[in-house]
């Protein structure tokens, strides 16, 4: 009789006990520490520490629709989770800067269209109103009209992409030892060995690259363009396709060389680094039962603020480098497609040489915005790996 | 480079100029032939100095680092630092050791050790029979996870 009452009791108590043991695992670690209250403290504590006031003043220097906030309000706002910038906001911005340039540009290109017909008229009539020679010569006044307005508009995309160019390298160079530090201090030591060198190369090696030889060699391939067609007699359009190609080939080597080896090492380091800490954390949970946990819950809070800051900051930058591109992008998208347009309007009416002037202007026009979109591509996914590395909390 | 491309463009120039004053006849095409071996030679004129120059590729590759800022590092330390003393401080006081004087410092690689100092320690009652040193260390190993290798007493 006394047995199975003692086993029933027993079972009672181990029940009791594992109940007391399971709830005091639920709630005593969270009750302890890991509190709202201190991880906001602990968040705006490591926020405050950023120095702000570089960044703040590049980001006055740009023309864009990210600075009705200032970075710190951006940053603070992503960290309480009240940012939101859905694509429609996105998508309306870019169509206000796409139709505004696309009014600025129009009269030139009307006038480029104006001139080459007034030119297709007279060439068609040059045999009967002027000798050949005249024909010639008038030609090629009108044509150095049309090369004089559409270089004026080319020279200012060219500066406007390498200002793009410098202030992508700016931003490296204010952004990543601020991302760099957030990485160290959470502990991720073999993603900080790869990124430090992949900053680096980006910043001081292709981007270098990008101003110095590729742009000189874009710039070579529309002159070229333009002289190639100033006389039928003289053709250069081979040379000019040589420049076009020598300059993508270099920067797709540059941009396929950084992009494959810092995704499989980027992608190896977060993940080494992400196991390291959660054997950390767990050898530190289990090594005290239960008191682990409550030392493992209050370190965690420090690694989750130092998570949670580096994220939102890797965030403003990301949206920094939209703020960066997206007028350059956009002003030459324009642009190219306005010279299509006007060399698909004038293409029935005037000479074949001043179609062919605008086509390659408008492809030449491409390798500007390819340029870009790749070297913000390749700083987009730096800056995706660091937001991505070390997120076990 | 900006030598020979003003050359290029001059060489179409006077060739197109050639082409609209050349009056018609059998001379032309010699002259444009002419003109077209000139363009030519001025279209090549760089590539001996190309070929002969030491271009070197590694000056791009020589690179200053890019590196963390040490000044947000060491105030990011002292956060998780002073974090850490506090945590400290708490779970030592809820074990009747009051006024501490904890010192949690990172070496370079981000390990720590903790510093107690000990001349305004004041231990409960009940626990004065027990050698202060030995009972902080004790709190730390089975309270905190904190081996007794990380932790020097001051005095």
């Amino acid at each position: 009789m006394i047995a199975p009452f003692i086993k029933t009791n027993r079972i009672k108590i181990f029940l009791v006990f594992c109940l007391v043991i399971i709830v005091a695992m639920i709630f005593l670690p969270n009750t302890a520490f890991a509190d709202e209250d201190e991880l906001t403290t602990l968040t705006e504590e490591q926020g405050n520490a950023i120095d702000w006031d570089e960044l703040e003043d590049f980001l006055d220097s740009l023309e864009s629709g990210v600075n009705d906030k200032s970075a710190f309000e951006l940053f603070s706002a992503l960290i309480h989770g009240e940012y939101t910038v859905g694509s429609g906001d996105f998508a309306k911005y870019v169509f206000e800067i796409f139709f505004s340039r696309l009014a600025s540009a129009l009269p030139s290109i009307l006038t480029i269209v104006a001139v080459a017909a007034l030119c297709g008229l007279l060439a068609k009539n040059k045999s009967t109103v002027f000798g050949k020679s005249t024909g010639e010569l008038v030609f090629f006044v009108c044509f150095s009209v049309i090369i004089i307005t559409t270089l004026a508009y080319v020279w200012t995309y060219v500066e406007s992409t390498k200002e793009a160019l410098i202030r992508v390298k700016t931003l490296i160079n204010i952004v990543m030892p601020t991302l760099l530090a957030f990485m160290a201090a959470i502990g991720s030591k073999v993603a900080l060995s790869v990124y430090q060198p992949a900053v680096a190369l980006l910043a001081n090696g292709i981007i270098e690259i990008a101003c110095n030889v590729i742009m000189p060699l874009i710039i070579i391939a529309f002159v070229f363009s333009v002289v190639s067609n100033l006389s039928n007699d003289v053709r250069l359009d081979k040379i000019t396709t040589f420049f076009k190609n020598f300059a993508m080939a270099l920067f797709g080597i540059a941009f396929t060389v950084f992009s494959a080896f810092l995704t499989v090492q980027g992608i190896n380091a977060n993940v080494f680094d992400s196991v390291s800490l959660r054997a950390a954390k767990y050898a530190t949970k289990n090594y005290i039962p239960i008191v682990g946990g409550y030392l493992a819950e209050g370190l965690d809070l420090v690694m989750a603020s130092s998570v949670l800051v580096k994220n939102a900051f890797g965030v403003v930058a990301l949206l920094m480098l939209g703020a960066i591109i997206v007028i350059p992008v956009v002003e030459l998208v324009v642009f190219n497609l306005l010279m299509q347009l006007a060399a698909g309007i004038i293409e029935p009416i005037t000479d074949e040489r001043i179609v062919k002037f605008l086509t390659a202007i408008s492809k030449n026009m491409m390798l500007l915005v390819v340029l870009i979109l790749g070297v913000a591509l390749m700083l987009f996914v730096v800056i995706l790996l660091i937001i991505s590395t070390a997120n076990v909390f | 480079m900006g030598i020979w491309i003003i050359s290029v463009t001059g060489i179409v120039a006077l060739t197109l100029l050639v082409d609209i004053i050349l009056p018609e006849g059998e001379s032309n095409k010699y002259v444009k032939a002419v003109m077209s071996i000139l363009t030519t030679f001025v279209l090549i004129q760089p590539l001996p100095g190309v070929l002969s120059e030491n271009f070197d590729v590694g000056e791009y590759f020589e690179i200053d680092t890019v590196s963390a800022d040490a000044g947000l590092s060491s105030k990011l330390d002292d956060i998780k630092t002073d974090y850490w003393e506090n945590t400290i401080t708490a779970v030592l006081n809820s074990n009747g050791v009051k006024n501490a004087d904890i010192k949690v410092v990172l070496d370079e690689e981000k390990d720590f050790v903790v510093k107690v100092y000990l001349q305004n320690i004041v231990i409960a009652d009940n626990q004065n029979h027990i050698f202060i040193t030995k009972l902080i260390t004790q709190i730390f190993e089975d309270k905190l996870g904190i081996s007794a290798e990380r932790i020097s007493f001051y005095d």
